[in-house]
């Protein structure tokens, strides 16, 4: 769900598109070339920037910029140049655009930094070292397993997945999982915020004896793009695949073979599970119990509420989103569900009142720019999708975690249905667990806002770590021969 | 994470005195036969037995029984995974050793 809620509720204030760097002119006196760094409030968060600028063979400047806290780094600023004591750059794709003046001294711009969030004072102060975010849960190499890069085809849609498998260094076989990510776009590690959770969580199970398999989803990293009308079942149908690369594996013990989906993947793990016989047991971290559609709804309001937005704005955003769900539920044709939301919003907004117009202005054009979005096979599939009928069939043991301060797939909500399911179902293993103050990623916080989570160190909450590995080790046993001392002389 | 953490993290399988002994010296042979291990290392049968066991069961090493003529032989040398981890500790250990070096208390005051 990451990555959709940013474009949802939550646009990150600095997007992390990279932009091509262009050079700018320069001026001799005061050289502005060096580190700097800047401390910006936005919305109430502090957010640490920095900027870096080197002097290129031709004598103009090139800069980097990073927001520190939101784990962004290494963003080109597409022009940096420097008059005298004005200094001025931009970064288009990003939304930013810096004006300021350096003191006298030289070690400090002081200006005004528009982003796409608005406008908002911002001192650059030089600085020797760039402090980099902790992120302590990080393992560290060479690692006491054996990684190794993998790929292997999804024939039914006929394209190449690749990730890392870590392996124990055991000769017997190992149970395995396959980690699977949760909306958008991501990379095997899962990579959000400069936290890369896929990438603990794997280190934690394998130094444990179990081993790990983790994938870039598809048009990430090294793995084929999908195509444009691809679903949660295509999703589903790669992990399938990955289940039979494991049984090629002769480390891999092939019936112990589990799933951990996060988010949106603990919506994929059960229906791989009712596809296939080869799965021994599922673990659904912030994974769906609600309806594709009514999780939209209940984080979009969460979020809003956390963000500080006016109930009139919560309202107003709920009855459109509604609005326009219910057309996409029904028309397949893009073009005409188009017109048929910006209908329904023109409708929306005649019924309310002139002092509310302007909210409704906002809200109006957040929604109206996501509409490609929305249109999209794999969002239409997801809002329509319900995983209680899914969650009823699986009957083999299932571990299902969530954080009290997740606003993304609340936990009260989520791990109810789930639990309704596996019980209606007559599920004989199964264990709902809810962590206080974790959030969506499972880090300790205190909002669980998705601003939070650059700035958490901490990736994954050990306690959650504990939990996982111990469940799984209780169900997926590896297999120990009886040690025999053997006389080897 | 800092450098001390990291020694403190190192792999007890590989760093353990007895087997790092015996991962080094497989680690410039191909192959090295049980008596020439005792030998080497200076261990007794039971002890180097019970730690080839460990390296067996890890796959970082492979043990061969054959006979020459009626003589017994045990064979012993590394996987390909053995050779690989125990070069990348003395990488690591090397690393730490260079790292400790330089290092000083001031390090660790945060830039901010």
């Amino acid at each position: 769900m990451k990555k959709l809620i940013y474009r949802l509720t939550a646009p990150l204030i600095l997007s992390m598109a990279l932009l091509p760097t262009i050079l700018a002119q320069t001026a001799a006196k005061g050289s502005i070339e060096g580190d700097w760094l800047s401390t910006v409030e936005a919305s109430g968060i502090k957010l640490r920037l920095a900027l870096r600028v080197t002097k290129t063979s031709d004598g103009t400047f090139a800069a980097k910029f990073d927001s520190i806290d939101q784990g962004a780094n290494d963003l080109d600023i597409e022009t940096i140049t420097q008059k005298d004591s004005a200094i001025r750059f931009e970064a288009k794709n990003l939304g930013l655009d810096y004006e300021g003046t350096l003191n006298e001294k030289g070690d400090e711009i002081v200006g005004q930094l528009k982003t796409g969030a608005g406008s908002m004072p911002a001192v650059f102060k030089r600085t020797i070292v760039v402090p980099t975010l902790g992120r302590p849960q990080d393992p560290k190499k060479p690692y006491p397993y054996n990684e190794e890069d993998v790929s292997y085809r999804n024939t039914k849609d006929n394209l190449k997945l690749a990730g890392t498998l870590t392996l124990p260094r055991t000769k017997e076989k190992s149970p395995a999982v396959i980690l699977i990510t949760g909306s958008g776009g991501q990379d095997r590690n899962e990579t959000v915020a400069g936290h890369r959770p896929f990438l603990v969580l794997a280190d934690y199970l394998t130094r444990r004896g179990i081993a790990v398999l983790r994938v870039d989803d598809r048009g990430m990293g090294l793995s084929e793009l999908g195509s444009p009308t691809e679903t949660s079942e295509n999703f589903a149908g790669d992990v399938l695949a990955g289940i039979e690369y494991l049984k090629s594996r002769k480390e891999i013990n092939p019936k112990q073979i589990g799933l951990i989906g996060h988010s949106e993947g603990g919506m994929i793990a059960p229906m791989v599970a009712v596809r296939s016989k080869d799965v021994a047991f599922i673990v659904s971290m912030a994974g769906l119990g609600q309806t594709g559609e009514n999780v939209l709804y209940t984080q979009t309001e969460l979020l809003q509420k956390a963000g500080g937005a006016s109930p009139e704005i919560i309202a107003q955003t709920s009855a459109a989103l509604k609005n326009m769900f219910k057309i996409l539920k029904t028309e397949p044709d893009n073009k005409i569900a188009e017109q048929r939301i910006l209908e329904a919003f023109n409708k929306q907004k005649s019924a309310i009142s002139d002092d509310k117009k302007k909210t409704f202005a906002l809200v109006e054009e957040s929604l109206v720019g996501r509409i490609p979005l929305f249109s999209s096979s794999w969002f239409r599939y997801f809002i329509a999708y319900d995983p209680y009928p899914t969650l009823k069939k699986v009957k083999i043991p299932l571990l299902a975690v969530n954080g009290e301060n997740d606003l993304q797939a609340p936990a009260k909500e989520n791990l109810e249905l789930i639990a309704a399911a596996l019980k209606a179902g007559g599920n004989k293993d199964y264990t709902i667990k809810s962590f206080p103050k974790l959030n969506h990623l499972f880090q300790t916080s205190q909002t669980g806002m998705v601003m939070e989570y650059g700035e958490i160190e901490e990736t994954i909450a050990p306690e959650v770590l504990e939990t996982i590995s111990n469940w799984i080790l209780k169900r997926a046993r590896p297999v120990r021969v009886q040690r025999i001392v053997r006389r080897l002389d | 994470m800092s450098l001390f953490k990291e020694i403190t993290e190192l792999d007890k399988l590989l760093h353990e005195p007895s087997r790092l002994a015996i991962m080094t010296a497989l680690s410039n042979c191909e192959s090295a036969d049980f008596i020439f291990l005792q030998r080497l290392t200076g261990m007794s049968k039971g002890n180097l037995s019970s730690h080839l066991s460990k390296l067996e069961e890890a796959n970082l090493v492979e043990i061969q029984k054959s006979f020459v003529g009626k003589i017994p032989n045990t064979n012993v040398s590394l996987t390909k995974e053995g050779l690989k981890a125990i070069n990348e500790h003395w990488e690591k250990l090397e690393e730490l050793r260079n790292g400790s070096k330089t290092w000083k208390p001031e390090h660790e005051t945060k830039a901010l």
